[in-house]
């Protein structure tokens, strides 16, 4: 009977979402809300998915356009929420409600031509020809389970890893291929494709003022790495700070947050997280004994605007490892050597204000890490030293009364750890100018262009070759 | 809609406003401790790990002189090795005789030697072997002329450019000794004892093989002493031998 329950429900889930899907406009409120981020999401709002939090009021499902899945559940419904009731009131409540699952998302379709020589060495990696391509198609998978218990998943569609450049020990550049033969296509080769996983947690609205989360989350720190969905972000490529990933983006554990208001018009968000730290290498399992911590503040001011100031600190040690199993006295052991090993503290600032159509933010990131004596990696001909990186970001965007035009500049002084391997130690300076349009609430149009370059770059290296670039793109929310 | 908290529930009153105000405090002071605990991490003036040094050119930790990589790790390189890139390598003047083993005193200018790699010293790192049979010696190559071999006496030899490089010869026992008569060169390479002009021992009968005279040595056929001897090329006065001699050439090989 159980079995069969489930069975049901599994219809039920999918001729939910079959009904979300086909009627996006009915179910605004699930969307990722593109102008929200920009004019009024409130800083504190960080440590939340930029889905709708749950309580924000869902659609309700007859204003999806009916389809004979829709009817059918609609049919079975009563007896199955009757027989759910009994054991699981607030999944039946949602049921009834038809908001048990919603699904939604973001899109972006973009074009970027890079304005550089044709023998600059930076097109060993970046695309040496003007290309178009299909950047994110995320989904969001987002279920109220009960009465303040919410689950909620976001995953990235990808085309990678098929075609991912990577350098091999000969310094040959090539790209991957995952082509593999389809048994249902007379094994003719098809490319596989992957996901990634961006965030999958459940949540427990504890009080009014304090939420659960278990499992992986968005780290709560800035305003881009949380905002990351492309509709709702201004421009058309994070800022160099946030991709260098000086913090992890996501991490796997245990996030309470919340926020309350402190006096008028001011109100204090807050976030601690503890998780197995960074995400990169393996996200199921801590390869230390340490974990990682992350602590967040932000004030929120309502008087003049909406101005946020906040700030992030996360703790952690980062570690990869190789095993091996040994025998003492013909009785096998294990042993770990670690290869890897780095402790971070790290701190990061945000400050946004928004007034009217004027959209003002910035971010700023200091990054310690320290190697251990036994996982300092080698780096050229010795062994890479401790660092410490600062950089960050500021952006100013008018959304003007010009058919909805907004005219935006960032500038970018930042540094990034993965550039270290081509001999490039010193921050880039990166300079954007773009236009941000919005036709329907939906869909934005950007475009920008971006210069990017290095003060007193050292000889010989990629340094010494400034970085210019078109970019265009088309983002939607459904 | 921002969520609400009891604390801004609470009616307006100035007595209310307080002790809001204290418990904000409250609120604040251990997360804002959170903060302030914490001090750098990095030292910037110390950033390598144990026994290394930064390079503030390559931006990298180097392993301070007597330590070398080794994984990574600095270790301490152990007797007659310094540190490298590499790893520990032998001093110069020492020589490691197989890949694993502990670096030796390098074969120097004139030791024994069978091979090349038995030369440590890259100064003499070639072994001249007289013969297959015979153990050959350490020895400088590719000399251009007598000035480039750095051992007393010893003479490049550029005869041999068909077979090997030219090389510093080492000179034949006994050469140069002080002798009376050639008894005190017995058993010398160098076996006959000129008396008339150097009292010392020489290498004699050289005409029928001029070759036999060491580097860049002559053979001249002196008449007066009924002898042919190897003399240095400065004892020739403008190309000739001394004592009226005649200058044995030596045939191409």
């Amino acid at each position: 009977m159980k079995t069969q329950s489930f069975g049901m429900l599994g219809a039920l889930l999918l001729a939910s979402a079959f009904a979300a899907a086909a009627e996006p406009a009915a179910n605004t409120p699930a969307a990722p809300a593109p102008a929200a981020a920009e004019t009024t999401t409130p800083s504190a709002a960080a440590a939340e998915p930029a889905a709708p939090s749950a309580d924000a009021e869902p659609a309700a499902p007859s204003e999806a356009a009916p389809t004979s899945e829709t009817t059918a559940s609609a049919e079975i419904k009563p007896d199955l929420a009757a027989e759910l009731e009994e054991e699981s009131p607030g999944v039946a409540d949602s049921m009834l409600s038809g908001e048990s699952l919603k699904l939604y998302g973001f899109g972006d379709v973009g074009y970027r031509h890079l304005l550089v020589p044709d023998n600059s060495p930076w097109l060993v990696y970046l695309n040496r020809h003007p290309s178009m391509f299909v950047g994110h198609l995320n989904f969001y998978f987002d279920a109220q389970l009960a009465a303040k218990w919410r689950a909620l998943a976001e995953v990235r569609f990808t085309y990678m890893p098929q075609g991912g450049w990577r350098t091999g020990d000969d310094g040959v550049v090539t790209h991957n291929d995952t082509r593999q033969a389809d048994y249902m296509d007379f094994t003719r080769e098809h490319p596989v494709n992957g996901l990634m996983i961006e965030r999958a947690f459940i949540e427990y609205e504890a009080l009014s003022f304090l939420s659960l989360q278990a499992g992986q989350f968005l780290t709560p720190y800035g305003i881009w790495n949380v905002d990351h969905g492309s509709p709702v972000i201004i421009g058309v490529s994070p800022p160099f700070i946030v991709g260098a990933r000086l913090l992890p983006d996501s991490q796997v554990g245990l996030l309470g947050y919340g926020r309350v208001n402190l006096v008028d018009n001011l109100e204090l968000g807050y976030a601690l997280g503890v998780s197995n730290g960074r995400t990169d290498l393996i996200a199921y399992e801590d390869l230390d004994d340490n974990k990682a911590l992350t602590a967040r503040l932000a004030l929120t001011y309502r008087g003049l605007g909406e101005l946020t100031l906040g700030s992030t600190f996360y703790t952690g040690t980062a570690t990869d490892n190789t095993r091996g199993v040994y025998f003492e006295d013909g009785s096998p052991k294990s042993s770990e050597d670690i290869t890897y090993q780095v402790k971070e503290r790290n701190y990061a600032f945000d400050l946004r204000w928004t007034y009217h159509d004027l959209n003002v933010q910035a971010e700023a990131i200091i990054a310690e890490r320290k190697f251990t004596d036994a996982g300092r990696p080698t780096f050229g001909s010795g062994l890479e030293p401790d660092r410490r990186y600062m950089g960050g970001y500021g952006l100013v965007g008018y959304r003007t009364p010009l058919a909805g035009l907004m005219p935006y500049v960032k500038g970018e002084y930042s540094p990034d750890p993965a550039l270290q391997g081509v001999g490039v130690d010193q921050n880039v300076t990166l300079l954007t100018g773009g236009l941000n349009f919005r036709p329907v609430p939906r869909v934005v149009l950007k475009g920008e262009y971006t210069y990017g370059f290095w003060f007193d770059p050292k000889p010989n290296t990629f340094a010494e070759n400034p970085i210019s670039a078109i970019d265009f793109q088309i983002a939607w929310a459904f | 809609m921002p969520l609400k908290s009891p604390l801004a529930r609470a009616p307006r009153s100035g007595a209310r406003r307080q002790d809001r105000r204290a418990r904000s405090c409250a609120l604040f002071a251990p997360l804002i401790a959170l903060w302030l605990a914490p001090a750098c991490l990095v030292d910037l003036e110390d950033r390598c790990g144990e026994n290394q040094h930064y390079d503030a050119e390559q931006v990298t930790c180097l392993c301070d002189a007597e330590y070398a990589l080794s994984g990574n790790a600095c270790v301490a390189c152990p007797e007659h090795e310094v540190g490298s890139p590499g790893g520990c390598v032998c001093e110069p003047g020492f020589t490691r005789p197989e890949p694993e083993a502990a670096c030796e005193m390098a074969a120097g200018l004139g030791d024994e030697c069978q091979s090349d790699a038995d030369c440590g010293d890259p100064l003499y790192g070639h072994c001249q072997l007289p013969s297959e049979e015979q153990a050959g010696y350490c020895t400088i190559a590719d000399c251009s002329t007598s000035a480039d071999c750095q051992g007393q006496d010893y003479a490049c030899n550029t005869r041999n450019t068909g077979q090997s490089p030219s090389f510093c010869e080492r000179p034949p026992t006994g050469l140069g000794q002080a002798c009376s008569s050639s008894d005190d060169c017995a058993g010398f390479e160098a076996g006959y004892c000129e008396t008339v002009s150097f009292d010392s021992c020489v290498v004699n009968d050289c005409a029928p093989d001029p070759g036999k005279c060491h580097g860049d040595w002559v053979c001249c056929d002196i008449g007066l002493l009924s002898q042919s001897l190897c003399v240095p090329p400065s004892e020739l006065s403008d190309g000739n031998c001394p004592a009226g001699g005649s200058l044995v050439p030596v045939e191409a090989p």
